[in-house]
């Protein structure tokens, strides 16, 4: 850890759960609709009201994944403040797949949560 | 069908290697920077965030490769790489690629001949119309004299003619002569000469029946039947 970060007043916030990746960059997609990377990783920040953390570095590999599987398309755009960047969109595909992964994602926290809350 | 799609856009990734790097270098570069103008905007020092942006970014190298991964151009690279060196070792020890090289081909060769050969007497079915209900009596040796006890390899034409009156088992029943005789003639061609040369035409005495039985028709003009058992 750098010390310079521990000086921020941070909130405290949580790695996401493993596997949940996807399901968080598809959400994103499509609630906000034409995002780069940079902002893919700030809309699951936000959303999340600043708890759970993204490694924003993983976003990458995970979004090329995407592309391959179709679930994303990619094309170069213009910031607000006028640089180059890759705008990714959500595909026809990519709405399934969301809908895939939310519905397993409830299956396996509503598995957990009748585990913890047996007596 | 996205199987397919996904293998066509694999591939062109592979193609487009060069292009992929630079725009995925041109990403992390801007989320970078991007990432480093908050932190300065929340009153961060300049040195301070962008460390904090490369920080909170993770690994750049390790996420590179695992672009590069995803990109299926690793096992490409691999695969035409291990051709290269393989290609390079075999020009390089010349005599035993030659002696490795000649056996494969003599043992391919060997097993091929090997299997036409039994192809041809094992799993080829005979060119007879129900080869499957075909029960042959005997060893099938063309040459033999049967003896006067009982005997299960060679059976006499009155057994023959019995069999086929009291047969309840099988539709018909054929026999041949147990002696094969071998003759030397000429064949006639369609404009009635001969190809010249005496040849061996293998002959054979069989019931008349036989044909029936086996479900042959001639090429030309009929086969044997059962009436010329008579005559």
């Amino acid at each position: 850890m750098n010390p310079l970060t521990r000086n921020q007043p941070e909130p405290e916030r949580d790695e996401i759960p493993p596997g949940t990746l996807y399901l968080l960059i598809l959400k994103t997609l499509a609630i906000r609709g034409k995002l780069h990377g940079y902002e893919i990783a700030e809309g699951i920040e936000s959303f999340s009201e600043e708890i759970l953390q993204v490694e924003e570095g993983s976003l990458y590999p995970a979004l090329q994944r995407m592309l391959i599987k179709g679930w994303v398309t990619a094309e170069w755009g213009v910031t607000s403040g006028n640089r180059r960047a890759r705008y990714y969109t959500l595909t026809a595909d990519g709405r399934k797949r969301l809908e895939l992964e939310i519905s397993r994602f409830e299956r396996v926290i509503g598995a957990i949560t009748r585990v913890i809350q047996t007596a | 069908m996205s199987f397919f799609t996904e293998w066509a856009r694999r591939l062109h990734m592979a193609r487009h290697r060069d292009q992929l790097e630079h725009d995925l270098e041109e990403e992390i570069r801007l989320h970078l920077e991007l990432r480093r103008q908050q932190k300065i905007d929340h009153g961060m020092a300049p040195t301070a965030a962008s460390r904090a942006a490369h920080l909170k970014f993770g690994n750049i190298n390790r996420i590179k490769e695992k672009s590069h991964m995803t990109w299926g151009s690793e096992w490409l690279e691999d695969f035409v790489h291990d051709i290269a060196y393989g290609t390079r070792a075999l020009l390089k020890s010349r005599a035993l690629t030659a002696v490795a090289l000649l056996s494969l081909a003599l043992g391919i060769g060997a097993n091929t001949a090997i299997f036409s050969l039994l192809d041809a007497v094992l799993l080829r079915s005979l060119p007879v119309k129900d080869p499957s209900q075909l029960v042959l009596l005997g060893t099938g040796e063309d040459s033999g004299i049967g003896d006067n006890f009982v005997d299960t390899e060679l059976f006499s034409y009155p057994f023959f003619r019995q069999l086929r009156q009291k047969n309840a088992v099988f539709s018909d029943v054929a026999a041949i002569f147990s002696m094969s005789s071998d003759i030397h003639g000429m064949v006639l061609g369609d404009s009635g000469q001969t190809g010249g040369e005496d040849e061996i035409i293998h002959a054979q005495l069989a019931s008349g029946n036989y044909f029936q039985v086996l479900g042959v028709q001639a090429e030309m003009g009929r086969t044997l039947i059962d009436t010329d058992d008579a005559s």
